[in-house]
């Protein structure tokens, strides 16, 4: 390291967001290597299942504030007295982290655990052109990327797969896979019957999904059955009548209708007095065996025990819903034995609880060491950017334990032309707060300002403001038609000859004036994509069945790259067979296979 | 003590009870309470192991402290084995730990140990070497010196069942179909099936069907040329009654390939089983139970001319009953598979005069993963083998000099030499080297070969490091040491075979088997 290096280090103020897996071992880099100032920003509280990690909490730790908790935790440790400065908080919050304020840093290191969020920052950092350090972890993989803004590809510059959606009629009427059960005990069943905010679906919801009129209508009245059940919580008798109507009263409506049946093999409607005498006999220890496959009267002793759990709590007073937590274990041996029953009824695979959890909770396996090695490569990568020839030097680094992988270094590509993000020129617009700013201003200093002949204007996600045909609004103030810090501006170029751009909006309290950024607008190129393609897989981890798909939105856990288009195009096959052909059997407690090639 | 699956939960997704088992009663032992050393034993800890111990005769110094995130500030001139040890203790309550601060000779000492992980210089390095070798306890020696890392694996065997290959071969036997699966198969008339019937046959008995047909056509023979699996794969489409709608058919068409793979022993586990012979008599004691198992697997594949199988049917296009009733056929297969082997280990338990048998889960999971079996042979010398002399010499011919391009491999091989000659030096002298001592201990480990003269560059960052290590690499040169050691620990995944190197100056990695 030269002095320079060294001094500039000292000074120099960074971001890192995120205090789980990876935050927890890049905090303590960051401050042995001598940052000058760190600022850590996360959401999160700590939770029994970080411990296997994330080395700066203890047992004592558990619901206290991560970012809190580790800034105390290094303080016997800050040998070089750094200052720590902590938020409890959404980094995507934009009135607690406005550009301003994400502007103080010279790097951005990212040790988040969604999508959401480092699209987020990634956005943010294009527009203040910041240097970004992204890094993910899966169980046994893992990988760094530095992102210099519209110099190398960026977050979005390769497609991430996104949580997964089943159609409702799969859901409700026709499952054909364990997760559809999972779905519907985690997401329908226990949400009605237990929470609050349980989404109703109407008629013209459901008749988008389904031309089969019976069928719309037996859902609606399930549901409607489901509302006047909740009603009798108090009451004794509330388990068996439930069991009754779910897996006995709707299933034989569900035969009733034919259509859905021609293709399908049809289910079985629960007799509850079969599994009687069974029942008697099953041990209550067995709701602790996570790893066995309950019987069909387990699953139902384990049913009934939960409910009783659930009901005892809400009618205590002390809470008046529950959610589904994967760590709460009354909700998870609910929506276990919930599902299993319905894929018996359904002759589905039934699963284990530890299995369930993972697909219901989305949990992502996650371990002390890959995290150390990529927060070892994200903060050794940081040191690049100190020197000369800062792209050049620096490497986006692999960790795998495939043969003959274990660690790949790469140099970093530029960005992809078609990328939604990074192929757009932003920059940032500052507008004062006066009332005397008119649209008719800001479309005659962008005009004047890039050279625009003729632009339209959509604030924010798709508010059109302003086009040729389309200026009603011209006269309106800038603050009626919404333009608040932290909103986005594009502007187009009607007649297609000049790039879009994109504007950050800074309101100044104290300014009369709108100040536009300088920027080099060159001519359009390609229009960016509209829709994600497949291009550009991510050479990631090798990833196992389907519990992945369902991606991210874990908790506490560390990562998501995940996967090359490869994976995704099958599992977007899988889908669309599942609709058409809906007899499809799939197994997910034997997760085998398909041979990926990844290139 | 039962497992604390709430708090393993993320890390049992990967190596399930078993691996957390070995893990929970496995002690490591750790030489060294520098950065690196408890880096290494922070990842350990985390996870559970059951117990470690740490041997080091230093004190907690200034120069310490400043790198060192398990020791505190307060435990300045306190042993550094006792100060560290009580840091890492508070990790995880599961685990026990102890201090030794004076070196030990004693066999027993040593032998307590299911892993030894040496953490930078160390005067007995040489001697406790050889003696772990002999005692067939596997030992690591892991490197951090500014900005460079090494890792290095000596252990004569280590042997994993449970290797979680990154694309698992599925066991379809769809070349060689047993009489069950073929009666089954034969037994499905396509012609004779209605619209909905003929979109759900599984893609297993489509290919299976087209396979014997082309077999017919082919004098016997299976596709072979990227011509020939292209006219298969086409032929399979005109089995459709509607290729564009009977997804069934579809997916046969884009799996066909399944059906060109030959079902045959890899030739990897044909050596294993060859080895068994021997190594059933003279494997380390914790390998014993796997040679039992692969001499088992060699008794079984000559009588069956196959290896088990794995009994796993993969999701495919189907209506639920024909489904199940192949996945019967297969479940059927391998539990008979199963019994066959089992009968050949309690032969093979009876030959060593020990009698007994292996409970069915080891059975089961050892016949999934027949295919998979990992072993890793390493030496305990750090001699150059004759492809890592190749390289050197490589860029020492005379177009290499002239290269415009850097010769990665070579430049990555450069720091491991210079690592290597450091220890060396470190380990004769005690002392941290200079130059021209670095140039000596080169040329012992060279022997006759030339030093190239690109080598000074790199022996020039190892003196200017003067051993201190950057904490950044120690964190980074941690993790992977941790990582390793847990796949020793576990008998699990493929375990680094056997020497890594990082430059942290140039962001890049190698690893050979030296």
């Amino acid at each position: 390291m030269t002095k320079d290096t060294y001094i500039n280090k000292v000074l120099a103020k960074v971001l890192m967001v995120g205090a789980g897996g990876i935050g927890c071992e890049l905090l303590k880099d960051l401050i042995l290597m001598g940052y000058g100032e760190i600022h850590i920003v996360d959401l999160d509280t700590i939770s029994l299942s970080n411990l296997n990690r994330q080395f700066l909490f203890r047992h004592r730790d558990i619901d206290k504030s991560k970012s809190l908790t580790v800034v105390n935790a290094v303080q016997p440790f800050n040998f070089h007295g750094t200052q720590l400065v902590s938020y409890h908080g959404s980094i995507m919050d934009a009135k607690l982290f406005t550009l301003e304020w994400f502007d103080q840093f010279s790097i951005v290191f990212n040790a988040l655990d969604n999508i959401e969020a480092r699209a987020y920052v990634n956005r943010i950092c294009l527009f203040l052109r910041k240097l970004m350090m992204e890094s993910g972890t899966t169980g046994f993989n893992g990988q760094v990327q530095p992102i210099f803004p519209y110099r190398t590809e960026c977050f979005d510059c390769t497609v991430k797969e996104t949580p997964k959606t089943f159609p409702v009629c799969t859901i409700r009427s026709t499952p054909s896979k364990p997760v559809h059960c999972i779905t519907w005990a985690k997401d329908f069943l226990f949400a009605q019957l237990f929470n609050d905010e349980a989404q109703e679906l109407s008629a013209a919801d459901l008749s988008k999904e389904s031309d089969n009129a019976s069928e719309i209508a037996t859902l609606l009245k399930e549901t409607n059955e489901l509302a006047e059940l909740k009603a009798k919580i108090a009451q004794s008798d509330f388990v068996h009548e439930i069991v009754d109507k779910i897996f006995r009263v709707d299933i034989e409506r569900l035969l009733l209708i034919d259509a859905l049946w021609k293709t399908r093999t049809k289910p079985e409607p629960f007799r509850f007095e079969a599994y009687e005498v069974e029942l008697g006999q099953v041990s209550p220890a067995i709701i602790d065996e996570e790893t066995t496959q309950w019987s069909v009267a387990e699953n139902l002793h384990v049913l009934m025990a939960s409910i009783l759990r659930l009901q005892a709590r809400i009618n205590s007073g002390k809470e008046t819903f529950v959610s589904f937590d994967k760590d709460d274990e009354d909700t998870l041996n609910f929506v276990t034995a919930a599902s299993n029953i319905r894929s018996f009824i359904f002759l589905i695979p039934i699963q284990t609880k530890f299995d369930l959890k993972q697909i219901a909770g989305n949990i992502i396996p996650a371990i002390a060491t890959t995290n150390a090695i990529i927060a070892g490569f994200s903060a050794l990568q940081s040191l690049n950017i100190f020197g000369n020839d800062t792209v050049e030097k620096s490497r986006m680094i692999f960790t795998s334990t495939a043969a003959n992988k274990f660690v790949i270094t790469s140099t970093l590509a530029s960005g992809s032309p078609k990328c939604p993000s990074c192929s757009i020129t932003r920059g940032i617009m500052r507008v004062g707060a006066t009332q005397e700013l008119v649209l008719s201003d800001l479309v005659g200093a962008l005009k004047t300002k890039y050279g625009y002949a003729e632009i339209s204007l959509v604030l924010g996600k798709s508010k059109l403001i302003y086009d040729c045909d389309f200026d009603d609004s011209l006269d309106n103030t800038l603050h009626q038609l919404g333009f608040v810090t932290g909103e986005v501006i594009q502007v187009n170029d009607e007649d297609d000859e000049l790039e879009s751009i994109e504007l950050y909006i800074e309101v100044l309290e104290a300014d009369n004036a709108i100040q536009l950024p300088d920027l080099v607008i060159g001519e359009k190129k390609a229009t960016p994509r509209a829709e994600p393609e497949e291009e550009h897989p991510v050479p990631t981890p090798e990833l196992d069945g389907d519990v992945v798909v369902i991606a991210d939105e874990d908790d506490d856990d560390d990562l998501m790259i995940t996967n090359g288009s490869s994976v995704k195009r099958k599992h977007e096959e899988e889908e669309k067979t599942t609709l058409e052909t809906p007899l499809k059997k799939t197994k997910l407690d034997e997760q085998e296979e398909e041979v990926e090639i990844l290139d | 003590m039962p497992i604390d699956t709430q708090k393993y939960d993320r890390q049992l997704r990967l190596w399930a009870t078993t691996g957390q088992q070995s893990l929970a009663t496995s002690h490591v032992c750790l030489v060294n309470a520098n950065t690196l050393g408890c880096e290494v034993l922070k990842n350990l800890v985390l996870p559970g192991i059951g117990k470690f111990t740490i041997v080091d005769a230093e004190k907690v110094t200034q120069d310490d402290l400043s790198a060192n995130f398990f020791l505190k500030a307060s435990s300045l001139g306190e042993y550094r084995a006792e100060a560290a040890k009580n840091v890492l203790l508070e990790l995880n309550p599961d685990v026990a730990g102890e201090a030794v601060t004076a070196f030990r000779d004693d066999g027993a000492f040593w032998k307590q140990f299911s892993l030894v992980v040496v953490s930078n210089q160390f005067c007995e390095l040489g001697s406790l070497k050889e003696r772990l070798w002999k005692w067939q306890v596997p030992l690591m020696v892991v490197n951090s010196v500014g900005f460079y890392g090494s890792l290095r694996v000596f252990a004569a065997e280590l042997t994993a069942i449970e290797s979680h290959p990154a694309n698992p071969f599925g066991d379809l036997r769809l070349d060689k179909p047993w009489p069950e699966l073929q009666r089954y198969v034969d037994a499905i008339s396509l012609p004779a099936l209605d619209l909905v019937d003929h979109a759900h046959v599984p893609y297993v008995v489509i290919l299976i069907k087209a396979l014997k047909e082309w077999r017919k056509l082919h004098a016997g023979g299976a596709p072979e040329s990227s011509q020939e699996k292209r006219e298969f794969k086409e032929g399979i489409a005109r089995m459709a009654r509607n290729i564009h709608t009977e997804v069934n058919f579809t997916e046969a068409r884009d799996v066909s390939w399944r059906a060109c793979q030959v079902t045959e022993t890899p030739a990897g586990i044909h050596e294993l089983m060859d080895l068994s012979r021997t190594a059933l008599h003279a494997a380390p004691e914790r390998n014993r139970i796997f040679w039992v198992l692969v001499s088992a697997l060699r008794l079984f594949q000559k009588e069956a001319g196959t290896l088990p199988l794995s009994g796993v049917l993969p999701d495919m296009a189907s209506d639920t009953a024909s489904y199940v009733r192949l996945q019967d056929i297969y479940r059927a297969k391998a539990r008979l598979d199963r019994l066959r082997f089992k009968k050949h280990v309690a032969a093979v338990l009876l030959s060593l005069e020990e009698g007994g048998e292996v409970s069915d889960e080891v059975a089961e999971t050892f016949c999934k993963n027949a295919r998979t079996l990992f072993v890793a042979r390493s030496s305990n010398t750090d001699d150059l083998n004759t492809e890592l002399v190749e390289i050197l010499t490589r860029g020492e011919s005379p177009g290499a000099m002239q290269a415009e391009y850097e010769d990665e491999g070579l430049a990555n091989l450069y720091v491991y030499l210079s690592l290597l000659a450091n220890t060396h030096h470190y380990n004769t002298r005690a002392s941290a080297a200079t130059l021209p001592d670095l140039y000596l201990a080169v040329r012992e480990v060279l022997g006759s070969v030339h030093i190239p003269a690109k080598l000074d560059q790199t022996l020039q960052e190892v003196v200017r490091a003067q051993n201190r290590e950057f904490h950044n690499t120690s964190s980074l040169m941690g993790g992977m040491a941790g990582q390793e050691a847990l796949k020793v620990l576990m008998a699990q995944y493929r375990v680094l075979d056997n020497c890594f190197v990082w430059d942290g100056i140039k962001s890049r990695s190698d690893k050979w088997k030296v």
